[in-house]
Formats: C-alpha cells, sequence, structure tokens
C-alpha cells in the first residue's frame, strides 16, 4: 500500500522538481508519460485494495506532521513573500492571518494535534483519487501538445514550460494527498499548495490581465485559508481533536458546529461559489490546460470534496438547510449568467459554478440519496468538464477566438475537434447521460423543499439553453457542401481528447455498476440507510426511477434511422434564404426604430445584454450569497 | 404489454393527430369558415411522406430522428407508468434536437425560429417539472403506477397547478400568444419559424413527434382528475378548448413577454400551490 500511495503522491511532485531543474524537452515528455502511466496505475490498485487507514512511520527521526509543519510555516512565508513584493496589503493581512495563529498554535499551545490514522481512505477518497488521478493526468499529456503550440502562438522565449510542467505535476500530487489525509492540518497544508499552485499557473503568461487574476485567484482563496485555520483551531477547542474521521463522528451540536461551518466557507471559496466566483472566471486567461485542471479534477473539487466529506457530521440540521439553498442559488444565478456569455470559456466557467452549486447543495439535503448524487455528479461532470475545456482551448489554436459565434459551422473546419466537442456537449446536457442523470436524482430528493425545487427547475432549464445553442452552432453546415478540411492535430492533444470523451459516453453506459460499487458504498458508510440502488439498468430511487436502456435504445434506433434516410434521400436541398428585394430600401424598422440595412444579414444567438449584464446583476447576486453566507452562521447561534 | 406498446406509438399519435383536425375544425368555426374535414392533418402527414425526401444537411436528418424517437419514448413511458421527471426529461431530448436541427442551417429564418423555441422551452420546463413536484407532493412518487393508484383525484389538491397547465399547453402547442418560435397551425405564415427548412417526410416526422408531444401533455393533464378517468379526459379537451379560444382572441406576443408572463403568473401559480401544500402536510 506503502507504494502506492508513494506513487499517486510523492511520484507527480519528485517528476515535478527534476523537470523544473533538468530544462530538456524529451526527458521531460518522458517523465510526464511515465508518471501518468504509473499514476493511473496506482489508483487502479488504491481501489483494487479498497478502503485503508494507514499511519506513516518516521522519516528518518523526524515524525511526518512536524514535516508538514515545517513545510506548512515555508509555503506560508512565501506566500507572504509573494503579496509583500506585489505590495497588496489585503493579501500581507489574509496571509498574516495564517501563518501567525497556525505558529502559535501548534508551537505555543501544547496542543496534541496527533492523528492516529493520518492516511484515510473511504470510497469517496477512492473516487476522487480515480478521478484526479485519471482526468488530471491526460491533462498533463494535452499540456505537452497544447503548450509547444501555446508558446510559438505568444512567441515565448526562451521557453518556460519547465515551470508550467514542474506546477501541474505537483499540482495533482497534492490533490491526492489532499483527498487522503485524515488530519485537517494535512488537508489544511495540501489546501495551501493547490492554491500557491492555481496562483502560479494562472500568472504564467506573464501579462497585466495574468498577473491581476492571479493576484484575485490568491486572494479569495486566502479568504478560504483564514477560515480554514480558524477551523483547525476552533475545532481544536470546541470538538477536540483535528481528526477528521472523529469530528464527523462526534455529531458536534451548537456552537460546536463552528468549525464546521468555517470549512464551509473556506470550500466556497475554493469552489469558486457566489460571491468568491470571480477568481475562476478569471482564471481563463490561463493556458488552456490550467482551466481545464482547475474546473475539473483538481482545486474547485476540493472544495465540494470538503463538503460531501464532512456532509455527515451536519446532516439534518438547520445549517445544512440554509446551505443546500446557498448551493440552489449559486445554480440558478450562474446558469442564469451563463445564458448572457458568448465566451465559450466564460459559458463553461459560468457552468462549473453552477454546478459546484448543485453539487454542495445535493450533498446537504437531509437526505443520503442525494449526497448519492452530489457524488455522481461530481463523478460526471468532472470528465466532460475536463473534455469541454481541453475542446475549447483546441479551437482556440485552431481558429483564433474562443466566441462561440465563431464556432458556426466548425464541424466543417475542425471536424475532429467540433465532433468531440459534441459529445463533451451531449453527455453534459441530455439523459441519459450522467450529468443529467445526477439532476434528475437531485430533484427528486430536493422535491421535499419548495425553495430549493424551484431554484433547481429553473436552473436546470436555463442549462439546457446555453448549451444546445452551442451544439446547434457547432453543427451548422450548408448545403453547398464547402469542402470540409481534414484537420491536423498533435498525436499528444488527440489521445486525451479521444479517450476523455469515450470515457464520458463508457462511464454513463455504465452508471448502475458504478453507482452500486462505488457510490452506494461512499454513502452508506455514514448514513444508515440509503434508498438508492441500480438494476438491470435502472437507477431505483425511493421516489421513482430512472431506465436507462430505453433511452439508450431510442437514440440508437434515432442514428441507424437517420443513416439508412441518408443514404436514400434524393439530394441535399437549399436553405430557404429570400430577401433580395431588400436591397431596394435604404433603412429597415426593427422594434420600432429604423435602422440602415446591413451589407450582409448577421445572425446572433439571444444573450439578452440589456438584461443578464455581468456588471448590473453580479452586485445584486453577491448580496444574496453573502446574506445566505451569514444565515449558515447565523442558525448555529440559535 | 405489447398491446400497451402498441397503443403508446400508434393509438396515441392518433389521437394526437385527431384532437389536431377537431383544433382546426373548431378553430375555422371560430372564424366563420367551413374548416377542413378532421382527417387533414392525416392526409397532410401522408402527403408530406409522399414529396421527395431532401433536408439540407445531415444534422437536420438526425435532429428529426432523435426528436421522432424521443417524443414516441415519453408517451410510451407514460402508458407504462415510469417515473413522470423521466419522461420529462425523455422529452425534453427532443425539443433540444428539434433546435439543433434547426440551428444547423444557415437561414436567419430558421436560426430565429430555433432561439425562438429555446425561449419556448425556457418558459414551459421548470413549469412542467414543478406539476411532477406537485403530484410528488401529494402522493409520495414521482412513478405514475403510484400515482395511478390515489382513490381521489389530484386536482382538488393541485387546482392551481392545473391553471398552469394551460400556460404549458399554450407554449408547447404554440397557440397564440405564445406562437412565437411558429404556429401551431400554418395560418397565414409565409415562412414557419423553427420548422421552415424541415421539409417533405422530415418536416411529417416532427408533425407526428409534435402528436405525441401533445398526447403527452393530455395525459399529464388527464392524471389529475384520476381515478375518474372520463372527467380525467374530458378535461384535457376542455384544456385543448381553452386553447383554440385563448389563440382566437389573442396576438402573437414578444419573446420577453413570454418569458415575464410563464415566471410570474406560472411560476407564482405553481408557487402558491406547492406552498400551500407544504404547509397544510
Amino acid at each position: 500500500m506503502q507504494f502506492e500511495l508513494f506513487i499517486a503522491i510523492l511520484l507527480p511532485i519528485i517528476s515535478g522538481i527534476i523537470v523544473y531543474v533538468i530544462k530538456n524537452e524529451k526527458l521531460r515528455n518522458f517523465l510526464v508519460i511515465m508518471s501518468t502511466v504509473l499514476v493511473m496505475l496506482s489508483s487502479v490498485l488504491i481501489l483494487h485494495h479498497g478502503n485503508f487507514a494507514l499511519d506513516m512511520e518516521e522519516l528518518g527521526s523526524i515524525p511526518w506532521d512536524r514535516i508538514i509543519e515545517i513545510l506548512d510555516l515555508a509555503l506560508g512565508l512565501y506566500v507572504l513573500y509573494i503579496s509583500i513584493s506585489i505590495k497588496n496589503v489585503t493579501l500581507i493581512l489574509l496571509t498574516v492571518a495564517q501563518v501567525i495563529p497556525l505558529f502559535i498554535f501548534e508551537d505555543f499551545m501544547g496542543a496534541n494535534l496527533e492523528v492516529s490514522e493520518i492516511l484515510y481512505a473511504d470510497h469517496l477518497s477512492l473516487i476522487m483519487n480515480i478521478i484526479i488521478s485519471f482526468v488530471g493526468t491526460l491533462i498533463w499529456i494535452f499540456a505537452i501538445g497544447y503548450m509547444k503550440d501555446d508558446e510559438q502562438h505568444k512567441k515565448i522565449f526562451p521557453s518556460r514550460q519547465n515551470r508550467f510542467f514542474a506546477i501541474i505535476l505537483i499540482f495533482i500530487g497534492a490533490m491526492n494527498a489532499l483527498v487522503l489525509s485524515n488530519s485537517l492540518i494535512w488537508v489544511y497544508f495540501f489546501w495551501e499548495v493547490t492554491t500557491l499552485s492555481s496562483y502560479l499557473l494562472i500568472g504564467h503568461d506573464g501579462t497585466e490581465e495574468a498577473k491581476e487574476s492571479a493576484v484575485r485567484a490568491l486572494l479569495l482563496n486566502s479568504i478560504g485559508g483564514v477560515a480554514f485555520v480558524a477551523a483547525i483551531i476552533t475545532s481544536y477547542y470546541q470538538i477536540g481533536t483535528v481528526d477528521i474521521q472523529r469530528i464527523i463522528a462526534s455529531k458536534p451540536e451548537g456552537l460546536a458546529l463552528l468549525p464546521i461551518a468555517l470549512l464551509c466557507l473556506a470550500a466556497f471559496t475554493k469552489s469558486a461559489q457566489i460571491p468568491f466566483h470571480k477568481w475562476l472566471l478569471g482564471a481563463m486567461v490561463a493556458p488552456t490546460p490550467v482551466s481545464a485542471l482547475l474546473h475539473s479534477s483538481t482545486m474547485v473539487k476540493a472544495g465540494v470534496y470538503l463538503i460531501i466529506r464532512l456532509a455527515p457530521s451536519f446532516y439534518g440540521t438547520r445549517m445544512a438547510y440554509v446551505i443546500s439553498i446557498f448551493g440552489g442559488f449559486t445554480f440558478v444565478a450562474a446558469s442564469l449568467m451563463a445564458i448572457g456569455q458568448s465566451n465559450g470559456k466564460k459559458i463553461l466557467a459560468y457552468s462549473t459554478i453552477s454546478n459546484l452549486g448543485l453539487i454542495i447543495s445535493a450533498a446537504c439535503i437531509d437526505n443520503p440519496t442525494a449526497v448519492a448524487a452530489a457524488i455522481m455528479l461530481m463523478i460526471f461532470h468532472a470528465v466532460s468538464k475536463a473534455l469541454l475545456f481541453l475542446c475549447v482551448g483546441t479551437i482556440e489554436h485552431g481558429i483564433g477566438s474562443r466566441d462561440i459565434e465563431d464556432m458556426r459551422g466548425l464541424i466543417n473546419r475542425m471536424p475532429f475537434t467540433a465532433t468531440i466537442t459534441v459529445v463533451g456537449l451531449v453527455t453534459m446536457l441530455l439523459p441519459p447521460f450522467g450529468v443529467l442523470l445526477s439532476k434528475w436524482l437531485v430533484l427528486e430528493t430536493a422535491a421535499k423543499n419548495p425553495v430549493l425545487v424551484f431554484m433547481i427547475a429553473i436552473g436546470s432549464a436555463l442549462t439546457v439553453v446555453y448549451y444546445t445553442r452551442w451544439l446547434g452552432l457547432l453543427l451548422s453546415r450548408s448545403s453547398a457542401r464547402e469542402d470540409i478540411k481534414h484537420e491536423e492535430i498533435s498525436v499528444y492533444i488527440k489521445t486525451p481528447l479521444i479517450t476523455l470523451s469515450v470515457a464520458a459516453v463508457t462511464i454513463s453506459v455504465l452508471i448502475t455498476f458504478i453507482l452500486n460499487k462505488l457510490i452506494v458504498p461512499a454513502v452508506t458508510q455514514y448514513y444508515s440507510v440509503l434508498g438508492l440502488i441500480g438494476m438491470e439498468g435502472t437507477i431505483k430511487g425511493t421516489y421513482g426511477a430512472f431506465s436507462l436502456w430505453p433511452v439508450f435504445l431510442a437514440l440508437i434506433l434515432a442514428f441507424i434511422g437517420g443513416y439508412f434516410a441518408l443514404k436514400s434521400q434524393s439530394g441535399y436541398a437549399q436553405p430557404y434564404m429570400p430577401g433580395e428585394t431588400a436591397k431596394d430600401y435604404k433603412v429597415i424598422k426593427i422594434n420600432g426604430k429604423e435602422d440602415a440595412i446591413p451589407e450582409k444579414p448577421k445572425i446572433r444567438n439571444y444573450y439578452f445584454g440589456d438584461v443578464l449584464s455581468e456588471n448590473k446583476l453580479t452586485p445584486w447576486l453577491k448580496l444574496i450569497a453573502i446574506a445566505l453566507i451569514a444565515c449558515t452562521f447565523g442558525v448555529i447561534l440559535l | 404489454m405489447i398491446l400497451k406498446i402498441l397503443f403508446a406509438l400508434i393509438g396515441m399519435p392518433v389521437i394526437g393527430g385527431l384532437v389536431v383536425g377537431a383544433d382546426r375544425k373548431v378553430t375555422a368555426r371560430l372564424q366563420g369558415r367551413y374548416g377542413p374535414p378532421l382527417l387533414q392533418p392525416f392526409y397532410d402527414v401522408i402527403k408530406l411522406f409522399l414529396k421527395e425526401r431532401m433536408s439540407v444537411n445531415e444534422f437536420q436528418v438526425l435532429s428529426v430522428f432523435i426528436y421522432l424517437a424521443s417524443s414516441a419514448l415519453s408517451v410510451l413511458l407514460l402508458v407504462l407508468r415510469s417515473d413522470l421527471l423521466m419522461i420529462i426529461f425523455v422529452m425534453s431530448i427532443g425539443a433540444a434536437f428539434l433546435v439543433v436541427g434547426a440551428m444547423s442551417v444557415r437561414s436567419p429564418y430558421s436560426q430565429v425560429g430555433a432561439q425562438r423555441e429555446l425561449m419556448q422551452m425556457l418558459s414551459y420546463e421548470p413549469l412542467l417539472i414543478l406539476i411532477t413536484v406537485g403530484m410528488y407532493l401529494v402522493t409520495g412518487s414521482f412513478k405514475v403506477s403510484k400515482i395511478m393508484m390515489r382513490t381521489t383525484p389530484m386536482i382538488a389538491e393541485l387546482p392551481l397547478l392545473f391553471l398552469v397547465m394551460i400556460i404549458i399547453m399554450g407554449i408547447k402547442m404554440r397557440k397564440s400568444p405564445f406562437d412565437i418560435s411558429a404556429s401551431e397551425h400554418a395560418h397565414q405564415e409565409i415562412v414557419r419559424g423553427v420548422l421552415t427548412d424541415y421539409s417533405g417526410p422530415y418536416l411529417a416526422m416532427t408533425e407526428i413527434a409534435h402528436w405525441y408531444d401533445l398526447t403527452l401533455l393530455l395525459g399529464i393533464a388527464a392524471l389529475f382528475f384520476y381515478p375518474y378517468t372520463v372527467w380525467g379526459v374530458v378535461s384535457a379537451l376542455g384544456l385543448v378548448l381553452i386553447e383554440i379560444l385563448i389563440d382566437n382572441v389573442t396576438a402573437r406576443l414578444t419573446v420577453k413577454w413570454m418569458l415575464s408572463y410563464s415566471y410570474m403568473v406560472g411560476v407564482l401559480l405553481a408557487a402558491v400551490n406547492i406552498g400551500i401544500l407544504y404547509f397544510i402536510r
């Protein structure tokens, strides 16, 4: 076991350090590919081994706790150095508020912070480990192909790829460690490593915009860091331990819920929930592999992981109720904002925020089935969202734009990438694919909560709009059969795209298997009953059932029917497009306003720019979200 | 079982076609015309099937097939008494692909129609979900089989949600004032919105899919009155009659009006009904 864990956690970190020091491209590619294979393999072995709890031996004569403590201090001081060098007072204060209390607490208060089983894996950790080890590493491979192009596009010389790869390698190692640790102090350390990594990665290009976004990410996540430190200290004094399993088992009540609420606050910042969502929107200035990492398997998933992990400890409390409303609010608000966007990456970012909101909401509904739905959504969202980000990155390199309006008819210009994007969109958008299935499950369990169910019903209708029109744009083709271009893509980009798209479909087909083998044990360990089972291609809950095979069968029949109809049809028609007489007129009246006739008719999606403007809406959304967070803390005191 | 499947796949669209035929007849009489025969929708579809089969591109064809398949499946699932929420999700696959098919054509008419159809979907989908939620709150299950074990009709507890059905039916049938993406009857329209570039047999297939959707909604409306099946059927047909009346006394309005109307009035009615249910229990 020790060996597999070594590969899952330390191998990426060691490879990262080597890659940083030795700037040889061939060696780097070799190391990245080798780490990919080994890390994937290790996660399968760990999964095969099943649940475990492990105490770490001492390294030489120094206990591991001590090492983490020293590294933690070093990390804090490094962040402090960064914040001083960019002269950001708020950031300095936030960093000091983390470093000093933690240092005093660990070294002068005589607190006994020993955790008996420092590495602990239940099915939730195993699921996270698999997601991180497969999705994250596939993004490494993609980065090999992408970063080469990217540096040529942006004319970066000398190459800074060694720095980039070092960080994304360490990032994955830290994420794996985060989900396998059982001590709040350890989790905090790796939490901060991911924060620092994302700061360095977002600022990687060194442009003004990149620097600004990076600082914003660090700032907002530092708020979470402060909350986390406060949680560690209050947890020790209120509950008497920093052992996560013991915290959950203690079923805290009243004021003892404070550390849990603080940890949830930290998770909100990490998962970019409104009002902390700005950093994730800014993060899209970074090279695509970074966005893909942040949005799918790492970083934001750490936040929702923490909430799902802690959910049994405040199951059924008033605090859980408020948080589920908060998550539902983020779900609907972010979906609404996504409607107003034409920037592909921004749509994806808002969609991530909204999906994370739904995961948080589901994890806090007082029904174990909803927790299962939260885990399910986390898995499916990770795969499809990673895929979509990688697609948008590839498209951007291909057509020089990430605006979905420019992707009209992309299926003719970039047939391969467009097809893969369609797979990504369909798996995000439609049943019987996993994301929608999870939403179905959340809706059925949320139905008892009238406020929540309204938000989720409206949010899912909004989601359909912004993904459907994107899908339609990609698939536009005129009857003229314009030359369908052949696409040249590097094997490093092709492999992850194909693997992820196949995976996105496969895991949806195998959903009952995944449900029974992984998700059900992850939930039943903490909740006595779970009214949910996968049987014969049907997901059966207490209130309803979803049969997958009829839907897959109908889709397959439609494909076969469409294929034969196309084969025997008499030809292609011209679209209906009159308007020859338009040039006889000088002006045209649209919505009561006179306008000159445009040279060429321009068609765009509805974006409702006047109503759904980011600048106008965001302050209000933030206000509501802050009020809800205040309620979260308020209900503890009541 | 086989009889049920046959009824769902063949009987239900025939009912849908007849309803559309009756609709055209009644509408004509309201407008002082004689109107087409009751079976005119079937003649139309048969005629369309005999036309030359042409499409603008392959995605349009695929979309039509998916639309028809998922609409048929949703009706089948209703007849087989499965999960209501699942049924609505399955129906939404088809609705989404009708839009995708229209968007795949680079004609401004299809494109604008597709955008408007998306807004139609945005207007009725949450309402439809809320109706299933209301039914769940009354019966404790989303499964039609469980809902049909009731001995008293749900309408007594969900009167406002039944009113919401009027809005949903109006939007889904594309009746005035909600005939924004296209109008139910071709009326006097020269260009027919989201359906502009579907032609021949493919247009016929969208028509049949529409019949399926119509019967699905009528079926859900009838559920409100179960176990009084006759009353259910009568009320569902009554809904159609109300739609026809509204259609003939109102004019097409704008997308924004539709959105705000369905969200203000529709969601409010649902909220009041669900709120009362929640506090009574």
